[in-house]
């Protein structure tokens, strides 16, 4: 087939489409539909006992302020690398929220280093947190992946990334609510680690992930 | 506001009309962006054959058509074409790539025949009488082999294959699988 030809099926075709939203107005719809699912997930685990304590506790909500900040820029990022030439600097985001969250835990984890060397605090592995994550991450990761699939994934291991980074992110944050942790190493290597993980596996997997042109929608004329 | 400000705007506003099924407007976006976008791919893959430049420009169209949702109407038009030109070249070097890998450039293929001609009736046919000895030699070494076969019982590996089809062939036959065939048998 010839251009011209081309050109004129493609425009004798063209149907209305409903343009993307806005990167932050996507993610805030994300976060607000991630944040009925851990609701629900929280009430069905029920709070944590020491939670009202731990809300008197700055050095907690930073850390937990940092957590879901770097979960809603990592969104932010993650729709806004699916429309073809948006500024790339808002990559940057997550990442900083994201070295904050690791920095209030490790600060935390290096107090109790000395614990653990005395003996008063034993860390032990916790895989019920990375399951309790990875349950918490795994509605909010869908329902990111169908709304990435809207968009053109023209980077899809770095869309995959800070997607996988934003549904784990919300996840850890749900589980910090219902679990409590007696030592900050657990939480640096347990929360952030499986965090960061699932971040990564995504990456890995984001051009299967977020195949485009997708197989479903090939590029034939019409 | 310069030229290529107004420019970007008015395609922008070209593709906004498009996203809302405007066809005429369409047809009048990707016949602007056509040019550029071939110009673009051009001084990209200038190496290639038009067709191919060709083909490269079609698939940006497609590629445009399948994402014109996602065309920000606030935002300026070119960078969005730019990353999606980009992307297909991309792609399209990557494909381009793997061809290459599994491909064997080879300049003249013979699809039925073998290129080396059989042999002629018309061909010399040398020295006979060497050729006579030569074939009664073979067959005396042939014949004395075979003796000491049926005496020890052994039968050497080559006496069935290669020594075998030297006896054939000695006899006027043809060793099966080897050798020319002579136009004069099993003529096709």
């Amino acid at each position: 087939m010839d251009t011209e030809r081309l050109i004129r099926t493609l425009a004798e075709n063209v149907e209305p489409v409903r343009p993307l939203s806005r990167p932050w107005l996507r993610a805030i719809v994300w976060t607000a539909a991630g944040a009925v699912y851990l609701f629900v997930l929280v009430w069905v685990m029920s709070l944590r006992d020491d939670l009202g304590a731990r809300l008197h506790d700055p050095r907690f909500l930073i850390e937990q302020a940092a957590a879901l900040l770097t979960g809603v820029t990592a969104a932010v990022a993650a729709f806004a690398t699916v429309v073809p030439g948006h500024r790339r600097r808002v990559v940057w985001l997550p990442l900083a929220f994201a070295a904050v969250w690791v920095a209030v835990v490790a600060l935390g984890a290096l107090r109790d280093l000395r614990l653990v060397a005395t003996g008063t605090v034993v860390v032990q592995a916790d895989w019920r947190c990375v399951w309790a994550i990875l349950a918490g991450a795994a509605v909010p990761a869908g329902a990111m992946a169908m709304m990435l699939r809207r968009g053109v994934p023209l980077t899809p291991h770095m869309t995959a990334a800070l997607g996988g980074l934003a549904a784990a992110g919300l996840g850890n944050l749900g589980v910090c609510l219902f679990d409590s942790h007696n030592s900050n190493l657990v939480v640096l290597m347990w929360h952030c680690g499986t965090v960061f993980v699932v971040a990564a596996f995504a990456g890995i997997l984001g051009a299967h992930l977020l195949r485009w042109p997708p197989r479903t929608q090939s590029l034939s004329p019409i | 506001m310069d030229r290529r400000t107004a420019d970007d705007a008015r395609l922008g506003g070209l593709m906004r009309a498009a996203q809302a099924g405007d066809g005429d407007a369409y047809l009048a976006l990707l016949g602007e962006i056509t040019p550029r976008v071939r110009q673009v791919v051009w001084r990209r893959r200038g190496a290639r054959a038009p067709e191919a430049i060709e083909d490269l420009v079609q698939d940006v169209l497609l590629s445009v058509h399948v994402a014109r949702a996602s065309y920000d109407p606030g935002r300026p038009f070119f960078p969005w074409l730019l990353a999606i030109v980009r992307n297909r070249l991309a792609d399209g070097a990557r494909r381009y790539a793997r061809h290459a890998l599994h491909e064997v450039q080879v300049d003249d293929l013979d699809v039925t025949f073998a290129e080396l001609a059989t042999n002629s009736p018309a061909e010399p046919l040398g020295d006979v009488s060497a050729l006579r000895n030569a074939v009664q030699g073979a067959a005396a070494q042939t014949a004395s082999r075979d003796r000491a076969a049926q005496a020890t019982g052994i039968v050497a590996e080559g006496s069935r294959g290669r020594h075998g089809d030297e006896r054939r062939r000695a006899q006027g036959g043809h060793a099966p699988g080897g050798g020319r065939p002579s136009p004069h048998v099993g003529a096709w």
